[in-house]
């Protein structure tokens, strides 16, 4: 389990990122969205020792992440525009992540190359960029770390690819457990992958919350209501937002299926269904709660 | 795995990355040590095959070639060169973000990946640099010129070459800790190498500009050239290169750089670990060190402005334009190069203001003398003694002793160990009537604050200096130095002065020698040298007879006498360093022809001893001389037209009546250098040579045309008239 306590980092006046706690545990897909600028990669910096936090910690499994190599080999991290030696091979790099990483796994490299239709004998420097992300993806699950941290590694995934690499992530964790730990501006990205998403904001962390939670507590209804009904008058529900369409009405309500249904069943309206909520619905209706306008921040 | 195997994986790893900075290496190695010694070897070989060569051309063809594998000044500067290139390629990833998020995410420890890339920056050159020496030397050794010509000279050399190519390496490595920029680091190992000099040079410049009576010893003169010689790896460098040359390198000063490079490369480890990762790109890694550094330029630079500017016009005005000037530019320049931003050349004008106010105050110091350095005297009741140099008084005393030096041949010679001329008479004078002494202190002083005041340019000229060493009670030694005019208050204390025999033992270092120590006894007179005929005690006799009348030469007779020869009391030490030269085959004249000492009419129990030894003492006379050969000179327009018949030419008196005219104003300009305080009215448009019937022998050869001077004073208007000569006379 990755731990930050108080984590803060400044650069001069800039507070990158500022007093986060945070938990990320293991087996699950955490996902940090921010806009740019936000404080993910230093944060994700942080969280792999490359950084020194200024105030507050970041631990894995109680321990100190900073100079622990013990600690480091459990973890590999890609970062937006991963380095690539110069005119180096990505098996080249695999030889180099094979003298740090003992647990590396060639047969699965090679595989994973051969199935990504990489040549890896050719200069990583003519790959393009979708091409690098893809060899830095595939170094970095077959280090064999209990963490990836990626930051932005979706962005300049073709659709394809991004969910080849979401397959083998899925694949990765039911297998061995692996915490991937990804970054991203873009909230669609994320959003059929993550199981717990952290929203960073101006290096504060606005909220932190297991997505079927928020899944499982935010419902959208469309519904049709007898005449002489309004939305309004629903007192039982907990409506955090009415659209209307003529007669037909989308009201997006905090809690759970079974009290949504009861609660608009009392009120017998002509229509009701419940429909699923996309990710960034629940993050425009839970940051609109928070007073901020999701749109501005992530979309 | 193993932290030292770990290690060794980097490292080669590391090297893996760096194939250019190999080949570089190699490519270097080839052209400066290898193709040098196959073409010299080759060609030596050519030569002996061929030629018919004479031994010395032999000695040289071999210097040449084992120069190659000696010192080899193309290999000293491509090692320059390398030190810094291995320095930035091994860590230049720290100023790459993308590269040291890389490096430092990985499960390294930062002291791994530090000594990995380190450690291969020292080894790896040392390897092919050994490999090329040793094939070098192999190249050479095919020759057949024998491994004890070449001796240990390659191994020494590579030794001393890469000590200093691992201290100008951990230098750069230091540099490429401290900054996040490739150029700002090269900056930084020149701000490395150039600093400690060129301040050390400031403070030298400065002083000489606003302590107006400083006066620094030789030994004070050596510990400043020292410290520039070790503020510095590079100036270290080229010492050690110096010494190397003259075969005076020793194992401390190696074994120093070697502790000098430990203790950086201990440095250099520190700021590593220090070093914040986000510090790529920046300018400077360490924010702490920004302002010490820009500072620590600036106001040297602002002080360099201030003196620069001030000696344009020697205003205050312009002196504190260029302490201002210097101040605000740097901090600027320095602004830019920490923002890399040229708007922010004023973000630290608190800095800018500081350093102005910092160097005009240095400035002001030192023009209006706050620091009381040139108004200092010590009270008399805290002087011990002290010793008074006068001007250029007895320019001709040679300092020192022979002293053995081996020749090329192997052969143990002897040349002249010349000793300090004022660090004798510091050494040796202990002037007790303080009085004088303080009297032309307190004259200098006064003139100095006349100085500071007038601002006057043409300081020095028609003075005469006089460098005052202060013994004090404390065992201090204070010096000054002051340019007096000769007013009668400076002449009668300069006179009480000479006369003393405290100052005599303090410039004649003949006092100072013992009569058992005269080995043999040797007279000159026009340069006819005559060996005195003494025995022990005669010449023992002589030396004390001698001494005492040197001892009791006043300034006064001094300004009315000229000598009428010289005396030369050589010790066995001195005759065994000639006799072992002339054994040698050697040239004996640099030792032969010193310590002679004038003997002065007045000085008449010498002379009587000479005589009576077999040398007759006579005045210059005209059966001596063959012809008076003048070269006339242009010597202006001013000058009357009737002076230009003769200009440009060489003419020979040669007749009895010319040569007797001319007799009385001939002066041996040899006799006017030992004697400054004897003045003549000079012919000024001529050169004078003298020459004798029968040549003059001495320790020099045997030569027959001396120089002489005219003296107007001695010759009628009618006799100047005749014989062109221009010139005042100086009495009537």
């Amino acid at each position: 389990m990755i731990e930050t306590k108080n984590l803060t980092k400044r650069f001069g006046d800039i507070v990158a990122v500022d007093h986060i706690d945070a938990v990320i545990k293991d087996g699950s897909v955490f996902g940090l969205i921010g806009t740019n600028g936000a404080g993910k990669s230093t944060f994700l910096r942080m969280l792999s020792g490359v950084l020194r936090p200024d105030e507050g910690t970041v631990t894995i499994d109680g321990k100190e992440v900073f100079e622990n190599t013990l600690i480091k080999s459990r973890f590999f991290y890609i970062s937006d525009d991963q380095y690539f030696f110069n005119n180096a091979t990505p098996k080249e790099m695999m030889d180099f992540y094979r003298t740090v990483y003992p647990e590396f796994d060639n047969n699965r490299f090679h595989h994973l190359m051969k199935s990504f239709e990489l040549d890896e004998r050719r200069k990583i420097n003519t790959f393009s960029k979708g091409m690098k992300k893809q060899v830095s993806v595939i170094c970095g699950v077959c280090a064999g770390t209990d963490y990836l941290f990626c930051d932005e590694t979706f962005d300049g995934l073709d659709p394809v690819m991004r969910q080849t690499v979401k397959s083998i992530f899925v694949g990765d964790m039911e297998e061995r457990n692996l915490t991937p730990i990804i970054a991203s501006h873009n909230l669609r990205e994320l959003e059929d992958i993550c199981d717990h998403v952290g929203l960073l904001h101006k290096g504060g962390i606005l909220l932190s919350r297991d997505l079927e939670d928020m899944k499982l507590n935010i419902h959208k209804i469309q519904c049709v209501l007898l005449p002489g009904t309004e939305p309004e008058d629903i007192k039982d529900l907990d409506i955090m937002k009415i659209e209307r369409r003529g007669s037909l009405c989308t009201l997006t309500v905090r809690g759970t299926r079974e009290e949504i249904e009861a609660g608009i069943a009392a009120y017998e309206p002509v229509f009701a269904e419940i429909i699923p909520l996309t990710l960034e619905e629940i993050f425009i209706s839970e940051t609109e709660v928070a007073g901020y306008d999701i749109k501005k921040l992530v979309l | 795995m193993t932290s030292r195997s770990l290690c060794f994986k980097l490292m080669r790893e590391d090297l893996k990355r760096r194939v250019w900075t190999i080949a570089l290496t190699i490519l270097s190695f080839l052209f400066t040590l290898l193709v040098p010694a196959a073409l010299k070897s080759g060609s030596y070989l050519d030569e002996m095959a061929h030629g018919n060569l004479e031994a010395y051309q032999k000695i040289r063809l071999m210097e040449r070639m084992t120069e190659v594998v000696g010192m080899n000044g193309v290999v000293v500067t491509m090692l320059l060169v390398l030190s810094v290139v291995w320095a930035l390629s091994g860590f230049r990833y720290l100023h790459n973000s993308r590269q040291v998020d890389f490096y430092h995410s990985i499960p390294v420890k930062r002291h791994q990946l530090f000594l990995a890339q380190y450690f291969n920056g020292l080894l790896v050159p040392a390897v092919f640099y050994l490999i090329a020496q040793g094939a070098s030397v192999a190249l050479i050794l095919r020759t057949g010129i024998g491994a004890e010509i070449l001796g240990s000279t390659p191994w020494r050399m590579f030794l001393v070459n890469m000590v200093y190519y691992g201290l100008m390496y951990t230098t750069t490595v230091i540099a490429m800790m401290m900054t996040g920029n490739l150029v700002v680091a090269l900056l930084g190992t020149s701000v490395f190498c150039g600093y400690g000099p060129a301040v050390i040079m400031l403070i030298i410049g400065y002083q000489e500009e606003w302590f107006h009576t400083i006066y620094r010893t030789e030994e004070q003169g050596r510990a400043f050239l020292r410290a520039i010689n070790y503020s510095s790896p590079f100036a270290n460098y080229m010492l050690a290169l110096g010494d190397f040359s003259s075969n005076t390198l020793g194992a401390r000063q190696i074994l120093g750089a070697v502790a000098a490079t430990t203790a950086l490369g201990v440095l250099a480890y520190g700021l590593y670990q220090l070093r914040p990762s986000e510090a790529a790109g920046r300018a400077m890694a360490f924010k702490r060190t920004r302002t010490p550094i820009k500072l620590l330029i600036a106001l040297p630079v602002a002080v360099v402005f201030s003196i620069f500017f001030y000696e344009l016009r020697s205003t205050l005005a312009w002196g504190i334009f260029g302490a201002v000037c210097g101040s605000v530019l740097t901090c600027c320049l320095m602004e830019i190069i920490y923002h890399f931003d040229f708007r922010k050349l004023f973000a630290n004008w608190i800095h800018m203001a500081g350093c102005c106010l910092a160097s005009v105050l240095l400035l002001l110091a030192g023009m209006y003398d706050w620091y009381g350095y040139d108004s200092y005297i010590p009270k008399a009741t805290d002087v011990k003694s002290a010793a008074v140099v006068i001007g250029y008084t007895d320019s001709w005393i040679t300092y020192g002793k022979p002293e053995t030096y081996i020749d090329s041949q192997g052969m143990e010679n002897y040349k002249w160990g010349y000793e300090g001329v004022w660090d004798y008479q510091f050494k040796h004078m202990e002037l007790t009537d303080l009085y004088p002494v303080m009297e032309l202190a307190k004259k200098g002083v006064e003139e100095d604050q006349a100085r500071r005041a007038e601002k006057d340019f043409r300081w020095g000229y028609g003075r005469e200096r006089y460098i005052i060493g202060f013994r004090l009670n404390n065992g201090k030694t204070i010096y000054r130095q002051y340019y007096l005019p000769l007013d009668e208050g400076t002449l009668e204390a300069r006179a009480m002065i000479h006369d003393s025999r405290e100052y005599k033992k303090g410039v004649y270092p003949l006092l100072e020698q013992m009569p058992a120590d005269t080995a043999s006894v040797y007279f000159q007179q026009y340069n006819q040298q005559y060996a005195l005929d003494l025995d022990q005690d005669e010449k023992t006799h002589l030396l004390a007879v001698y001494q005492k009348e040197l001892e009791e030469l006043t300034m006064a007779r001094r300004e009315e006498e000229l000598p009428v020869g010289s005396i030369q009391f050589r010790t066995a030490e001195h005759d065994h360093a000639i006799t072992q030269n002339q054994n040698n085959s050697n040239s004996t004249a640099d030792i032969e022809g010193r310590c002679y000492y004038p003997v002065y009419p007045s000085f008449t129990r010498t002379l009587e001893i000479i005589e009576k030894a077999g040398v007759s003492i006579k005045p210059l006379n005209s059966d001596d001389i063959v012809s008076i050969d003048v070269q006339y000179y242009w010597v202006g327009d001013d000058v009357e037209k009737s002076r230009e018949d003769k200009e440009g030419e060489l003419i020979s008196y040669r007749s009895a009546e010319e040569i007797e005219a001319l007799l009385p104003a001939l002066v041996y300009r040899d006799y006017l250098n030992f004697n400054e305080y004897y003045e003549i009215a000079p012919a000024g448009n001529v050169d004078v040579m003298v020459s004798f019937a029968v040549p003059r022998v001495n320790s020099y050869g045997s030569r027959s045309s001396f120089n002489f001077q005219i003296d107007l004073n001695r010759l009628s208007d009618e006799d100047i008239e005749r014989f062109e000569f221009y010139g005042e006379k100086s009495y009537d």
